[in-house]
């Protein structure tokens, strides 16, 4: 039965008819991959929170790339909400 | 915070300065990461198997060129991803090693090097370390000479490692291996503390195995490890499979029976292989490591009544200290007693050491920043002069 392995989220079984799949399917790529990216980033700022332990001091150039990933971090979230929420 | 139930975030490594002298090498990198947060499913490497269904041969992710890569990493011909270097030294002991025969190892060896002999049978013999906890080639010879006279014949293996665990000595791999060459001894080079951080020939070493550890030295999630031999021994450690069952007649194919099939399907091997490029290119700033190890080494033999147990100058990040009579005495009389050292570390940002040890205890500076390495060095000798200990 569809639901049951859903990883425990508990989302309703749901039926798509295959003509709408490819719609859905170019949709949840966008989504997908902005939900990589954005971890990705995410994961970028944790190894500058490792290498900056413990006081997390930033010099000028790493303050600029924190900056530049938390603007593409807010750009792949809008994807995700775009995507997802429309 | 909690990632669910009773399971806590670790953030040790993103909120202090981590010491600890088994975890160091085996941080991850960023692309490690990445990989294992894409890979983290069981069988995630498997999407494109294809005949003849085993783990070097898959080119989607490209884990056959890996494999190649890891062999030409540690200059030997031909290399397996094994889930941990201790299942390397099984592998190699399952193969060479009969009930009752010895098999040479060091009174610095790692536990799972006997564990290794233990589960074929052998039997251990140490070659004995020196005054100053070195294992040398004239060592070794003399223990070779002495097995092969009371056995009667060479022992079918000599494991040997490049740094041990106990002090990160540097030990005479090359001259070892030469003795050993002279009775045709086959040579298994533990690189658990070496392949992944400094650079490893395993044939200018003239050694027949080299085993590194994912987990421990190279940037990747346990267990994860490489097990790399010549052409002469490829043919036996990874010998292919010839069972049959009586019933069914299925046979398997070419999996590997001292690999037992495939070994690392997922995290454990992408992360392995995402963290490569960094870890060939790190290889090549050993010596800017040694510098920081040196800085905090320094610091620590600055405080009268401390003694470095490990080799000087050092020759590799994991140190043995022994401040018995410098942390030790504080601790005694300290209201939070032996507890005060780690205690005023993790003030400082700075953990990692077994909670409570002020006696003899080891530590790793392995992938600091300059900057760490300064705010350790510095961190140690104030805490010294809080508590009333000399510094020179």
């Amino acid at each position: 039965m569809r639901g049951e392995d859903d990883g425990g989220a508990g989302s309703p079984s749901i039926y798509i008819p295959v003509s709408d799949i490819s719609m859905v399917m170019g949709v949840a790529r966008r989504a997908v991959e902005a939900v990589f990216q954005s971890l990705f980033i995410l994961t970028d700022l944790r190894v500058l929170l490792r290498s900056t332990a413990p006081d997390h001091r930033l010099d000028d150039a790493q303050k600029a790339g924190v900056r530049d990933r938390i603007a593409a971090l807010r750009r792949e979230v809008d994807a995700i909400e775009q995507e997802l929420l429309r | 915070m909690r990632i669910c139930g009773e399971i806590e975030v670790r953030d040790r490594e993103e909120t202090l300065i981590n010491l600890d002298p088994i975890q160091s090498g085996g941080r991850l990198t960023a692309d490690a990461m990445k990989a294992v947060i894409a890979y983290g499913d069981g069988y995630s490497v498997c999407d494109a198997c294809g005949k003849p269904f085993r783990l070097d041969h898959i080119k989607k992710p490209p884990l056959d060129a890996f494999h190649r890569d890891l062999a030409t990493f540690v200059n030997m011909d031909v290399a397996r991803v094994v889930p941990g270097a201790r299942r390397g030294f099984q592998a190699v002991t399952h193969t060479l090693v009969s009930p009752g025969q010895p098999v040479i190892l060091t009174a610095l060896s790692h536990y799972t090097a006997f564990l290794a002999v233990e589960s074929t049978g052998g039997v251990p013999r140490e070659i004995p370390a020196d005054g100053n906890h070195r294992i040398t080639g004239e060592a070794a010879a003399a223990t070779l000479e002495a097995v092969i006279r009371e056995s009667g014949s060479p022992p079918p293996l000599l494991m040997v490692d490049h740094f041990d665990y106990q002090f990160g000595n540097e030990h005479q791999v090359r001259e070892i291996a030469k003795a050993a060459g002279q009775y045709d001894v086959p040579v298994l080079y533990n690189g658990a503390y070496s392949v992944g951080i400094l650079p490893v020939d395993g044939k200018a070493l003239g050694v027949d195995f080299v085993v590194g550890s994912g987990h421990k030295s190279m940037a990747a999630p346990a267990p994860s490890g490489v097990l790399a031999t010549t052409s002469e021994y490829a043919g036996e450690v990874f010998r292919t499979t010839g069972i049959k069952g009586d019933l069914t007649q299925r046979t398997f194919g070419i999996k590997e029976v001292e690999m037992m099939g495939c070994t690392l399907m997922g995290a454990t091997v992408m992360g392995l292989m995402a963290s490569f490029p960094h870890v060939r290119e790190r290889v090549g700033r050993w010596q800017e490591e040694l510098e920081n190890a040196r800085r905090v080494s320094d610091a620590l033999a600055s405080i009268e009544g401390t003694a470095i147990l490990s080799e000087l100058p050092r020759r590799h990040t994991l140190t043995r200290a022994d401040t018995t009579g410098s942390f030790d005495v504080v601790a005694r009389t300290h209201k939070k007693k032996g507890y005060f050292l780690t205690s005023a570390l993790k003030d400082r940002g700075i953990g990692g050491l077994f909670p409570g040890a002020t006696r003899v205890w080891k530590y790793n500076t392995y992938g600091l920043t300059r900057r760490q390495a300064e705010h350790v060095a510095a961190a140690f000798r104030e805490i010294a002069r809080e508590n009333g200990l000399t510094v020179k």
